[in-house]
């Protein structure tokens, strides 16, 4: 009863309130920020890991390969402590273009192998096809393959979209205000002095907009599949 | 039509295809047959690059499509430094061609008239592979329509993308073939509610909407039920009787009797025997034949 | 494809305008860090940062012509990023005295005395003394307790003085609970290290007077009596005790100065015996 008693003083007392809805907005802000650019760099280290063996490609080829193999074998905590701490550390840098970046280029990584194996995934007759009817490789890649690459890939990008979503909590490490450090706030001496009903409340506003998010790809994965009736 | 040209084909360390030469005149229906694994579909695929030959060249007419083999030049094979010092001391001209020919000797640079005068040959005859497969259309074992279009779009996709037709043009195009194979009801329908009957043929209509001049079949029926292989082989004698230059990889043996005017047997990577249908299935010549179309027919 | 390019390129320039914006604006302001979880020097009111601390720091841009912006990180990073003097110009955090400390930065006069207090469970069998009224548990008290503190605090820095110090090491003295099995866990905040006394992963908090005094009142089923050192035969015992400045970065005399003269404005006391420093903690207590 306690328990219930202190959520309802949660939701009732204003300050707490305005705490949640700052932290929901730098949470929605840098997930949002994040995922865009996670999916367009992806999209682009994608192309380049797929594009032919040339000897234009063989550098960016290089470049990427190690940029992926870092930020998937390196936790997320730690790439966001070299981005606040190392790169970006200057006087008055908005964290919020930090954090975006950390999230973005972590969540490009995974896009980029999701992309890729989306395109791998798609059976190379479709390709042949293409190009014995005299298309070039470009126009089979744009018009034949991405497109059912992409029923492939969604899946997998809203995954680690969701996957983002629940990251972004890690940046109360570096000071930032979003729906953990809200918790926090909340939790903390002068306030309600515990965090266990704040964590409550906050974990319940994650799930939310995870559910929103889950909700939203089924959709999108719905429609793409209309042209597999049978 | 096309001429393949002492083509080598490797995997790796395995070799494919051994010394294959062929040619397709126009108005020809030439069959291929032989056992798995012989290289029959490698020669098909060469003919339209979608393997890349590893010695050897492919024309289409006058035009080239792979890259020049110095090997098949003489002039170019004299004008290398392999051949200079061979003179020097062989000192006869056929014999050093021939040796250098047999053992494959000529290295990786041969000097800068050799590389001028390949160039000169790729300059004057070659074309871009994507301009010459317009002109030769292709069907799959497995039909390979694209799944994201209907049909309609299948058949329109590469002569409106190729700027060959404007989309009115396309489609009118489109929709006298399907009418031609009485699946017009079908124009709007996605590939993956048809049978594969339906499928084949309509990849076999998609091909034929670039207008092209020969058509090659990789194993056309191999993947369908038997009921539906007699409707795909029906269109294939209608294009035939049309005059169309056919290259058929095939197992319908009947088909081939039928069909083609002339019949290439391949095995382990070389052609075997080659003759007209009667010629070779009534009295093969080669005991490596006789024993395939004994335990096929 | 285009769209691609445009979309990637509208964010590289929106970034990096933001990026000269926010750089160009800072010639003019007083960077402060501080971890905004100690009341009632430092705390979160809503989205604000408010506290005694904060009024102080106040004072001094008023005093400086320039604006002040207070930076909310974790406690353990403050002193290293005065130190550095790049991302920020000065530390006020109720940072205690130490002489640690004072090679990495310059301190201010100091503004406060706290003593360590101990939080336990009020049913947990803790032994304490009362002399003169004054209830208070010794550190002998605490053999084989599991303790929680916050990460470089001066509870931290004490606890694991006190349990890791030997004769043979750096030390060079044996630590009142050396041996006795006692463990020190550190946690990010106090009120998390509460928190693990509820869900009984440690026995005891040590943490400043303040902050435990907060935690008490919210939390029923806490108590909370101050930290002494056991006397040696025949003296008292005595409280551990420490004392609160602001650090600036080495070198920086103008603010130094400035923060000095606004402290000593206020630690003068006034007509009923009190400083405006004691007023102000009463007040951003709720209690005045």
């Amino acid at each position: 009863m306690d328990f219930i008693n202190k959520i309802i003083e949660l939701f009732s007392t204003e300050k707490y309130m305005s705490s949640i809805w700052l932290g929901l907005q730098t949470t929605l802000i840098i997930s949002v920020l994040a995922a865009m650019l996670g999916l367009i760099l992806g999209a682009i280290i994608a192309i380049v890991t797929i594009a032919k063996d040339s000897k234009w490609m063989k550098i960016p080829k290089l470049i990427c390969k190690i940029y992926i193999t870092i930020i998937r074998g390196t936790p997320m905590a730690l790439q966001l402590f070299i981005m606040a701490y190392v790169v970006f550390a200057i006087r008055g840098f908005p964290q919020i273009i930090t954090a975006t970046i950390a999230f973005g280029l972590n969540s490009a990584a995974y896009v980029a192998e999701n992309i890729r194996a989306g395109i791998l995934s798609v059976d190379i007759g479709q390709t042949e096809a293409g190009r014995a009817l005299g298309l070039t490789s470009r126009i089979t890649m744009i018009k034949i393959v991405i497109p059912q690459a992409i029923k492939n890939v969604i899946p997998a990008i809203g995954n680690e979209l969701i996957a983002l979503i629940k990251e972004t909590s890690i940046v109360s490490m570096i000071g930032m205000y979003d729906l953990t450090m809200a918790a926090k706030i909340i939790g903390s001496g002068n306030n309600m002095a515990s965090y266990i009903v704040p964590m409550a409340v906050v974990a319940i506003f994650y799930l939310a907009i995870v559910y929103l998010l889950t909700f939203v790809i089924k959709t999108i994965e719905k429609r793409l599949r209309a042209s597999d009736k049978r | 039509m096309i001429s393949v040209k002492n083509i080598y084909k490797n995997f790796g360390s395995l070799a494919v295809l051994n010394a294959v030469s062929c040619e397709i005149n126009d108005g020809e229906k030439v069959a291929i047959i032989g056992p798995s694994g012989s290289g029959k579909s490698t020669l098909l695929r060469c003919m339209n690059l979608l393997e890349d030959p590893t010695y050897g060249e492919i024309w289409l007419d006058d035009n080239l499509l792979t890259a020049p083999d110095p090997y098949l030049h003489p002039d170019v094979i004299r004008a290398s430094k392999t051949y200079a010092s061979l003179m020097k001391t062989m000192n006869n001209d056929e014999e050093v061609i021939a040796k250098i020919k047999a053992e494959d000797l000529l290295k990786k640079h041969e000097g800068k008239e050799f590389n001028e005068l390949l160039k000169k040959i790729d300059e004057q005859n070659r074309i871009d592979i994507n301009l010459a497969r317009r002109q030769m259309g292709m069907v799959f074992q497995h039909f390979n329509l694209f799944n994201n279009m209907t049909v309609l779009q299948n058949l329109m996709l590469a002569p409106v993308q190729l700027k060959l037709k404007t989309k009115e043009e396309a489609e009118e195009t489109a929709r006298k073939l399907l009418r031609r194979i009485g699946l017009e009801d079908k124009a709007d329908k996605y590939p993956s509610t048809l049978s594969g009957g339906q499928k084949q043929r309509i990849a076999i209509v998609r091909a034929l909407a670039m207008d092209p001049k020969v058509m090659l079949f990789d194993e056309p029926t191999s993947a369908l039920d038997p009921e539906m292989v007699g409707e795909v082989l029906d269109l294939m004698k209608s294009l035939a009787d049309d005059g169309m230059t056919m290259v058929i990889v095939t197992h319908e043996m009947g088909f081939a009797r039928e069909v083609a005017d002339r019949v290439i047997f391949i095995s382990d990577g070389v052609i075997t025997e080659e003759g007209t249908p009667a010629e070779l299935f009534d009295d093969p010549k080669n005991p490596r034949t006789q024993q395939f179309l004994k335990a096929v027919l | 494809m285009k769209k691609i390019i445009a979309i990637s390129l509208a964010l590289v320039m929106l970034m990096t305008s933001v990026f000269a914006f926010a750089s160009c604006g800072s010639a003019n302001k007083i960077i402060v860090q501080t971890n905004a979880f100690f009341a009632p020097f430092e705390y979160y009111e809503g989205t604000e940062i408010k506290g005694v601390d904060v009024e102080i720091m106040n004072l001094v841009g008023e005093k400086l012509g320039k604006k002040i912006e207070f930076v909310n990180v974790e406690f353990s990073a403050i002193i290293d990023n005065v130190k550095a003097g790049e991302v920020c110009d000065a530390g006020a955090a109720g940072i205690t005295i130490t002489d640690e400390r004072k090679e990495k930065v310059d301190f201010s006069t100091p503004y406060y005395t706290s003593v360590q207090y101990v939080i336990y469970d009020k049913n947990a069998s803790l032994e304490t003394k009362t002399v003169d009224g004054v209830e208070y548990i010794v550190w002998d008290a605490l053999a084989g307790k599991k303790i929680g503190t916050q990460t470089d605090t001066t509870g931290w820095i004490y606890t694991d003085g006190e349990i890791n110090a030997t004769a043979s090491n750096d030390y060079g003295y044996d630590g009142v609970l050396y041996g006795k099995g006692s463990t020190n866990t550190n946690f990010d905040t106090a009120q998390l290290a509460a928190d693990a006394i509820t869900a009984n992963q440690i026995d005891v908090v040590i943490i400043d007077e303040l902050p435990a005094q907060y935690i008490v009142s919210k939390n029923s089923n806490f108590k909370c009596v101050p930290l002494y050192y056991s006397g040696a035969d025949g003296e008292a015992d005595a409280p551990v005790e420490e004392q609160y400045a602001i650090c600036v970065t080495k070198g920086n005399k103008e603010l130094l100065d400035a923060i000095n003269a606004v402290l000593a404005d206020l630690m003068k006391k006034d007509a009923d015996g009190k400083t405006e420093i004691e007023k102000m903690v009463m007040k951003h207590m709720g209690l005045n």
